[in-house]
């Protein structure tokens, strides 16, 4: 049994402070994932704290075979659909191929471009892909937070949003592509 | 070798690549310069993503999280469903004694109308402060459980013994019926 399973069944038994340490585990990365995904901190801290909440109504549901993370993640994951349900905000359908716009074809950059990206510091570029989120569609931002700031594997994210592995890395990259085509247009 | 299509070269650069996809793409770059550039365009990116600020969670965040959780106990809409489902089962019992009893249903009925306007009148006069308003309530009820329970004990005597055998097989088919139920939706829990 790992650690995450024994803190399970000592929170189920009532011990509270089994309970604390997943939370203090797991705290920064859900919130992570709603904030990136929502690009709004203080409602992902409201719905992180209800994610943990309905974890812990609902660990006795938990089935051990499977990992807790994903299980955690899962969670997570419809709780933001149900928001984006409530709030009705508008997404891409993943039903049909990506449309490329203009911003996201792909483009020929001029040898002068290609420099100036690499002067940036990779911190400084990192806050501009961080800044850059908002302009990818809530679906595909949200698993390229899974993925590059949650360090998720490609399976993990595939049984997580139960899409095949090939599907998460090809909706990765159209986020790439779109954050990179997006920078150099910026820089 | 055709040029690398950029996909592959992201899974290249995040070494999520077999090591013999590794070597045929090492092997084309070497030879290729438009999937040089490529590469080096999304290379700054690759390795600035391992840059990207998280958002820092504030202190205390666990205690606010544990001080909003319930022990694992039942929470007050499941009480009160649970309290509907008794009473639900109890009337239910009641009416299949009803069909094989002597009495009348009017008879019955009058009582229990009774009964609820007996109790409701207690409630009303002593029902100012809200919690002796719910202990009248609950009374209220109990009272009317043991009437139908009275009147199902009368039935029950005067019954012959081949009904009253299968009135008990059909109050225990719906006891395990009503556990069952209540297994699934709160001791499992919902799958769905």
């Amino acid at each position: 049994m790992n650690d995450d399973n024994e803190l399970v069944q000592q929170t189920i038994k009532g011990d509270d402070r089994s309970f604390e340490m997943i939370v203090k585990k797991y705290q920064n990365s859900i919130i992570n994932y709603l904030g990136q995904s929502l690009r709004n901190t203080n409602l992902a801290l409201e719905l992180s704290q209800e994610v943990f909440i309905k974890v812990y109504s609902s660990l006795h549901t938990f089935n051990p075979k499977y990992k807790f993370k994903t299980w955690l993640f899962k969670i997570a994951s419809n709780h933001m659909i149900d928001h984006w349900r409530k709030k009705r905000i508008k997404t891409i359908s993943m039903d049909h191929p990506f449309k490329k716009t203009e911003s996201s074809a792909p483009i020929q950059i001029s040898s002068n471009q290609i420099p100036a990206l690499q002067k940036l510091e990779l911190k400084e570029l990192g806050e501009k892909i961080e800044k850059a989120l908002d302009i990818l569609p809530p679906k595909l931002r949200e698993l390229f937070v899974c993925r590059h700031i949650n360090d998720m594997s490609y399976d993990e994210i595939a049984e997580l949003k139960e899409l095949p592995v090939g599907t998460v890395k090809n909706r990765v990259f159209q986020a790439k592509e779109m954050l990179k085509d997006h920078l150099e247009k910026s820089i | 070798m055709k040029c690398i299509p950029a996909l592959e070269l992201y899974l290249f650069l995040e070494r999520e690549l077999s090591d013999r996809r590794k070597a045929e793409i090492k092997t084309h770059l070497s030879s290729c310069p438009k999937c040089q550039e490529s590469l080096e365009k999304r290379k700054s990116l690759v390795h600035a993503m391992e840059h990207i600020p998280s958002l820092q969670t504030p202190r205390g965040f666990s205690k606010q999280v544990l001080s909003r959780i319930n022990p694992l106990k039942p929470s007050l809409s499941e009480c009160l469903k649970a309290a509907a489902a008794a009473f639900v089962f109890i009337s239910l019992l009641g009416f299949v004694f009803l069909a094989f009893s002597s009495h009348s249903l009017a008879d019955l009925i009058v009582q229990l109308f009774q009964s609820i306007i007996h109790s409701s009148q207690e409630a009303l006069i002593l029902g100012i402060k809200f919690i002796k308003t719910i202990s009248i309530f609950v009374n209220a009820f109990l009272q009317l459980t043991r009437l139908l329970i009275q009147n199902i004990l009368a039935v029950f005597t005067v019954l012959s013994t081949e009904i009253q055998i299968f009135a008990v097989l059909i109050s225990v088919l719906m006891a395990i019926g009503i556990i069952f139920y209540f297994k699934q939706k709160y001791i499992l829990g919902d799958k769905g």
